[in-house]
C-alpha cells in the first residue's frame, strides 16, 4: 500500500497527503497546514494523534478522527436550511451530498410532472413529502455530529458505512448523468422516454445495498462498528 | 504521488475544457446549451481517476 506508514489523512483542499505533524483539522475535515480555514487555523490544533488502528488501515478511507467539539455549528439552522433541497447538506460542508439531494428531488418532481409515473404518482408524492423532511432531519444530525467534533463523511446516510470508499458511486452517477444530459442535448436520445424507466433506479440502489452489505472487508467492518458506536 | 498531481491538473484541464466548449459555441460550430454534460463528465472522470489512483498509492 502506502510508502510512508504515518500517513494519517489528505488534506481536503489540496488532496495532499498528510502526516501526523502536519495535519490540521476543522469541522470534522482534514486540511494540511495552508488550506485550513484561517477562523479556526489557531485553536483547533489537534493533540498528536496516538498509534491507532486507524492508521494501519487504508489511509485514505478512514482518516484518524479528530475528536475537537465546535460550537459554532449550530443544528437548529442546518434543519430550517435542510427544508430547501441540497442547502442543508451545503451547511454541513457536504457539497457532493447537496448535490444528490438536488438531483432525487429534481428527479421525483421530473417523473411526478412528466406523465411518467403511470398511475403511482400517490406513491411518488408521498415520497416526495417524505423526502421534504428526510433533508432537514438529516441535516440536523448531521451538523450535531460536527458539534460534538466527531467525524463526518462526505457521503454520510447516503451510502451504507463507508461504502463510498469501496465503490465510486459518485463518480459513476455523474458520468452517467452527463452521458444521458449530452445524448440528449444531441438529440440522440428521448429523456421522457428514460424517465418512463425510473424503478431500474430502485432495482439499482438495492442491488447496490445488496452488494455492500454482503461484501464489507473485514477491517472496514470493524472500524464502521466502531464508529458506530462512538455516534451512539 | 500521483493523486497529487491528479488534483492539481484538476481544475486547469476544467478550465481548458470550458475554454473549448465555449470556443466552439462562439464559432458556430455546436451551442454550448448542446455540450455542457461534457463538463461533468470530465469532472466524473477526474473524480474515478482520483479515487483509483489513492488506492493504488
Amino acid at each position: 500500500m502506502s510508502t510512508q506508514p504515518n500517513i494519517v489523512g489528505y488534506c481536503r483542499a489540496c488532496g495532499k497527503a498528510l502526516d501526523e505533524a502536519s495535519v490540521r483539522s476543522a469541522g470534522g475535515t482534514i486540511y494540511c497546514q495552508e488550506h485550513v480555514p484561517p477562523m479556526t487555523a489557531s485553536a483547533t490544533t489537534p493533540p498528536p494523534i496516538e498509534a491507532s488502528p486507524y492508521t494501519s488501515a487504508a489511509p485514505y478511507t478512514s482518516p484518524a478522527p479528530p475528536h475537537v467539539s465546535r460550537s459554532d455549528v449550530s443544528p437548529g439552522l442546518a434543519f430550517c436550511l435542510g427544508f430547501i433541497p441540497g442547502v442543508g447538506a451545503i451547511y454541513n460542508g457536504q457539497y457532493a451530498k447537496g448535490f444528490v439531494h438536488v438531483i432525487l428531488f429534481g428527479l421525483i418532481i421530473s417523473v411526478l410532472a412528466n406523465d411518467a409515473a403511470r398511475g403511482l404518482e400517490p406513491l411518488l408524492a408521498i415520497l416526495l413529502a417524505g423526502f421534504v423532511f428526510y433533508m432537514p432531519f438529516e441535516a440536523y444530525h448531521t451538523a450535531r455530529r460536527r458539534q460534538l467534533g466527531q467525524p463526518v463523511d462526505e457521503f454520510s446516510s447516503l451510502v451504507p458505512g463507508h461504502g463510498a470508499s469501496r465503490f465510486p458511486v459518485a463518480p459513476v452517477i455523474l458520468i452517467a448523468l452527463g452521458v444521458i444530459f449530452l445524448l440528449e442535448n444531441l438529440d440522440l436520445l428521448d429523456f421522457s422516454r428514460i424517465l418512463r424507466y425510473w424503478p431500474v433506479a430502485l432495482i439499482a440502489l438495492g442491488a447496490y445495498l445488496l452488494y455492500a452489505r454482503l461484501s464489507p472487508p473485514a477491517s472496514d467492518r470493524q472500524s464502521n462498528s466502531r464508529s458506530e458506536e462512538v455516534q451512539r | 504521488m500521483k493523486g497529487n498531481l491528479m488534483c492539481a491538473v484538476q481544475g486547469p484541464v476544467m478550465l481548458i475544457t470550458l475554454g473549448f466548449l465555449l470556443a466552439a459555441d462562439q464559432m458556430g460550430v455546436i451551442a454550448f446549451s448542446h455540450t455542457w454534460p461534457v463538463l461533468l463528465i470530465v469532472f466524473g472522470l477526474f473524480k474515478l481517476a482520483e479515487r483509483g489512483f489513492t488506492r493504488n498509492a
